[in-house]
């Protein structure tokens, strides 16, 4: 991957970073919930 | 420590730009201790929190204005590239709202995160010096000093932190990492141009756990200024993960992150205003 300039490039690996936290985020806390560990 | 290696780095530099390299000179030098002095004040608050424990108003006040102090010496994003030639320009006092919010918002999250025996210092250090390598690759001298120098000194924390914490960093040295960090990354965006997007990615897995942390809580309706334990890396701690463990994870995580955020990182679109060298 590529940080070229005008690129979008870093948007989009923010972007990808941001959804696959959210998603780790959610599946902890849902972990942490269903053994009382929250 | 971090302070020193600066001062001879920036010296050495200045040496080698009778050669023909990059011009280095007082400017250059003067920039760097108005960066390395505002991460000093955070360290100061942090010392002070420490023996006095100001309240979370009080410091959420003395944070916002050693904020604005801390990009007043390092720089203003005025710009914000999101690619395809598009370039938002924001003006002076937007820009200087949002640098604000990113000195205040990384130097907290490296604070709040300091929980495990290298953790956070780590994950800096790993961030900084890929930081480093970004800026220097995008011609930023300033910015690259600022951050190998930051990461050296963590890195020599670590030895003592990591695993066993024998030394602790506290808040003052979380407080000062995170803005050493920040007003890099800053310097980063205003001398070598690379987008604004890079530094958060460098640092995200410190700021995804901290943010993601808050906005659970605050959809949980709990009090955003109380202590608590809820940070996903607390949930490993509490599901018998060792500290060490849990560290290492975070390390990798970030070294993936800062990877994918390593090459050509210039955007070539961004002006932004270094205001000390203006006012003068």
């Amino acid at each position: 991957m590529t940080l070229a300039p005008a690129s979008f490039a870093p948007v989009i690996a923010f972007g990808f970073l941001v959804v696959l936290a959210l998603m780790i985020s959610g599946a902890t806390r849902k972990y942490a919930a269903a053994r009382g560990m929250d | 420590m971090a302070w020193a290696s600066a001062s001879a780095f920036s010296r050495s530099r200045c040496c080698r730009s009778a050669n023909g390299a990059k011009r280095w000179g007082p400017d250059q030098l003067r920039r760097l201790a108005w960066c390395a002095g505002a991460a000093y004040c955070f360290l100061l608050i942090g010392f002070i929190d420490d023996t006095f424990a100001l309240g979370p108003r009080a410091k959420f006040a003395v944070f916002v204005v050693a904020s604005v102090g801390a990009v007043l010496a390092a720089g203003v994003a005025e710009t914000l590239p999101i690619g395809g030639g598009i370039v938002l320009e924001f003006g002076f006092w937007i820009g200087l709202g949002g640098s604000m919010l990113w000195v205040f918002t990384l130097v907290n999250c490296v604070n709040f995160m300091d929980g495990a025996n290298g953790l956070s210092m780590g994950s800096t250090a790993i961030g900084l010096a890929a930081l480093g390598a970004t800026s220097l690759a995008a011609g930023a001298t300033d910015a690259a000093v600022l951050a190998f120098c930051g990461a050296g000194a963590l890195a020599g924390f670590l030895v003592w932190n990591f695993p066993k914490g024998r030394l602790f960093a506290g808040d003052s040295g979380a407080l000062f990492a995170g803005a050493l960090a920040a007003t890099a990354s800053l310097m980063a965006i205003e001398e070598g141009g690379i987008s604004p997007f890079i530094p958060p990615i460098l640092f995200f897995p410190l700021l995804a756990d901290a943010l993601l942390t808050l906005a659970w809580r605050a959809s949980k309706k709990r009090d955003l200024l109380d202590g608590h334990a809820e940070h996903i890396y607390q949930i490993g701690l509490r599901s018998k993960l060792k500290h060490s463990q849990v560290s290492v994870a975070y390390w990798v995580v970030t070294a993936i992150a800062a990877r994918s955020a390593s090459s050509r990182p210039k955007h070539g679109a961004a002006r932004l205003r270094w205001r000390i060298k203006r006012a003068r």
